[in-house]
């Protein structure tokens, strides 16, 4: 077996002396992809965001091991993580108009990872962003490279984005909600045009994602997450048809689908990350909550292939 | 010819006859048509869908609806009178009993003024209570789209998304309105909160018996909450029908490709609809869905289909339907499909 792309063990991660990450542990095998979901303040972003290293110490403070590959994100030097962005890992953001920089054409955007790792001169640079442009489906790639963001539709920058996070041919590639501020049926082109280059590269994925019917078709793997914790893990089909943990459950029963007869959305709210609960994060929303819930933490067991952090799951 | 006055015997809240508006653009050298050709009513009671990508017309629609624009050419009546030509006293009628929920929930709400003030606003505006009973009435609003009582001192920027689309919700009941217009209500929320939410507009349209405008791009929510469904594309409503008959049998390619796109449990990842939808201001010769149609033909380039009834309840802008046949024969849904 390969060393997994994505490896953490215990991590714990403190804003503030708040726990926004608290002891998450997951792997990610090479060559697949992984889709976290949950609602917000779940700490998907968070987890994303550390394993590209853009949240580090000292604005927060690490506990545990993260690994990317052989590279220990906790300890790496700046120097080392920088040569790890764009080159071997890939980021994609949610709000492209805004991770664009609108004083940049498409071509200066796609120059700058190709110059920087790649060391390609100017000609080279101009060649290769045609070709990216063109995998990513823009129609028309030389007339392109000239355009600045507000030029073009959402559908079209996110397409950019990925071309951009994808220009060197990263080993990983993590994207955050790519598609939320998107069509469905842009959504639906961007998604399939992504998994498509991330299986063509053989590399692995983390999408970070709210739409839990999106998760099912595009990730191999999913880990739920719920106030800073993974609370269930496993293969995607699985854990989302046939969910377990309680919390998974409820996030399926409130998830609108053509012929939903009545939601029953999960009561009450998360609580605020300043002020869990001891036991189960979960147990105050918790139907079956029992007393043990309110009081001791569950542990993360093994159901089968899933992994569930419940006491009655 | 408005459909309802066949099918209903009172006047139907909201009748649109042929609107059409555009705007200028190029220094006026052109006109860019935002809405083109809409027929619509909503009857008293009923809940309304108006689905399509962004950039197909709905907001504007609403907003032409509302009298928040003037429409370029044709007629909005709301009951028997022209929306253009109300005096001040129907105008006033017309803000009370048309509720209008914003997108932007939070940017709708003065962020100076308390959840109690917002709510008693529309009440003593509108003469509803005598003013010692407006306290009592907040409470009542408040329990009415489950908001804890003591939120009535908080203001907007104390509350989460959820509960700010709710005290938006509340504000609207407040002028105990006969129709409800909501843009995108539910969109941008967490699952479980967009369920309570979506549990909440379901009872309040059932129970109070409101007519509901519901804006959405996202069809699910359209057939959780709407009766009828109307699905637009660059400005025009390309099909339209009860929302059960519509998604179980869509006679528009558009309709079908707009459902195929959504995300589900049991089908893997379809990309149903190649390209985006074209700019409104170089709307394509002939049917303007034709440059993303799979089943495109010759005269869809020539004909501009205009909307026609196809059986009882089901209007169709379309030259080649899907399974149009099979509706007419009465064979089961997808024959064709």
């Amino acid at each position: 077996m390969k060393a997994p792309m994505l490896h953490v063990k215990n991590l714990t991660l403190r804003r503030k002396g708040v726990a926004v990450l608290d002891d998450v542990s997951i792997s990610l095998p090479t060559g697949q992809t992984l889709a976290l979901i949950g609602e917000s303040g779940a700490g998907k972003s968070t987890l994303a965001f550390a394993a590209m290293g853009l949240v580090r110490p000292p604005e927060v403070e690490l506990q545990g091991r993260l690994m990317v590959g052989d590279t220990d994100i906790v300890t790496a030097q700046e120097r080392t993580l920088r040569q790890l962005r764009g080159a071997r890992m890939g980021m994609i953001f949610q709000d492209a108009s805004a991770a664009l920089n609108p004083c940049f054409t498409v071509l200066e955007h796609l120059a700058e990872p190709l110059r920087r790792h790649q060391h390609l001169r100017k000609d080279e640079c101009m060649n290769r962003a045609v070709e990216l442009l063109a995998s990513v489906g823009i129609a028309d790639p030389e007339a392109r490279l000239k355009a600045y963001p507000h030029e073009l539709s959402g559908g079209m920058q996110q397409r950019v984005m990925i071309a951009i996070a994808l220009a060197c041919e990263p080993q990983l590639l993590i994207a955050d909600e790519p598609t939320s501020a998107l069509d469905v049926t842009i959504q639906a082109q961007i998604m399939s045009l992504l998994l498509g280059r991330v299986r063509a590269l053989g590399a692995s994925a983390i999408f970070v994602l709210h739409d839990l019917a999106l998760a099912t078709q595009v990730a191999d793997r999913v880990a739920v997450m719920y106030a800073g914790q993974i609370v269930e893990e496993g293969p995607a089909a699985e854990v989302l048809n046939h969910p377990r943990h309680p919390y998974t459950r409820g996030l399926r029963a409130s998830a609108i689908e053509f012929d939903a007869e009545r939601l029953s959305p999960i009561a009450g709210v998360v609580p605020s990350l300043s002020a869990m609960p001891p036991g189960c994060r979960f147990a105050p929303r918790c139907a079956q909550a029992t007393t043990q819930c309110s009081t001791h933490k569950p542990s993360f067991a093994a159901i089968g292939n899933v992994g569930v952090s419940c006491w009655n799951p | 010819m408005i459909e309802a006055h066949i099918t209903h015997p009172e006047l139907p809240l909201f009748s649109l006859l042929d609107i059409e508006k555009s705007f200028p653009i190029d220094q006026g050298r052109r006109r860019l048509r935002a809405l083109d050709g809409i027929r619509l009513t909503v009857r008293a009671g009923e809940s309304l869908a108006l689905v399509g990508e962004s950039g197909s017309g709905k907001s504007t629609l609403v907003r032409v609806m509302l009298g928040l624009e003037t429409p370029s050419n044709g007629r909005i009546l709301y009951g028997a009178h022209e929306l253009a030509v109300f005096d001040i006293d129907q105008r006033r009628r017309f803000a009370r009993e048309v509720a209008y929920i914003y997108q932007d929930a939070r940017g709708s709400l003065n962020p100076r003024m308390s959840v109690a003030d917002l709510l008693a606003e529309p009440v003593r505006l509108h003469g509803l209570r005598e003013s010692t009973e407006i306290p009592n009435r907040v409470d009542e609003l408040l329990s009415m789209v489950g908001l804890p009582r003591d939120v009535r001192f908080k203001y907007p920027s104390e509350l989460s998304g959820g509960q700010v689309r709710r005290v938006a919700v509340a504000r609207a009941l407040a002028c105990e309105p006969k129709v409800i217009v909501a843009d995108e209500s539910v969109a941008g929320l967490d699952v479980s909160v967009q369920a309570q939410l979506l549990n909440l507009l379901r009872d309040l349209q059932r129970t109070q018996g409101l007519a509901m405008v519901f804006v959405t791009h996202d069809l699910s929510v359209a057939a959780y909450l709407c009766q009828r469904l109307a699905v637009m594309y660059l400005g025009r409503i390309v099909e339209k029908g009860p929302t059960r008959e519509v998604l179980e049998q869509p006679l528009h390619p558009y309709t079908r490709g707009l459902m195929k796109a959504f995300p589900r449990f049991d089908a893997p990842l379809a990309v149903s609809l190649q390209g985006e939808i074209p700019s409104p201001a170089n709307l394509p010769v002939g049917c303007r869905f034709r440059s993303r149609c799979e089943y495109a033909q010759a005269d869809c380039a020539q004909v501009d289909p205009t909307q026609r009834q196809v059986g009882d309840s089901r209007y169709l802008a379309c030259l080649h339907p899907l399974g149009y046949q099979a509706v007419q024969s009465g064979a089961p849904a997808g024959a064709l499909g």
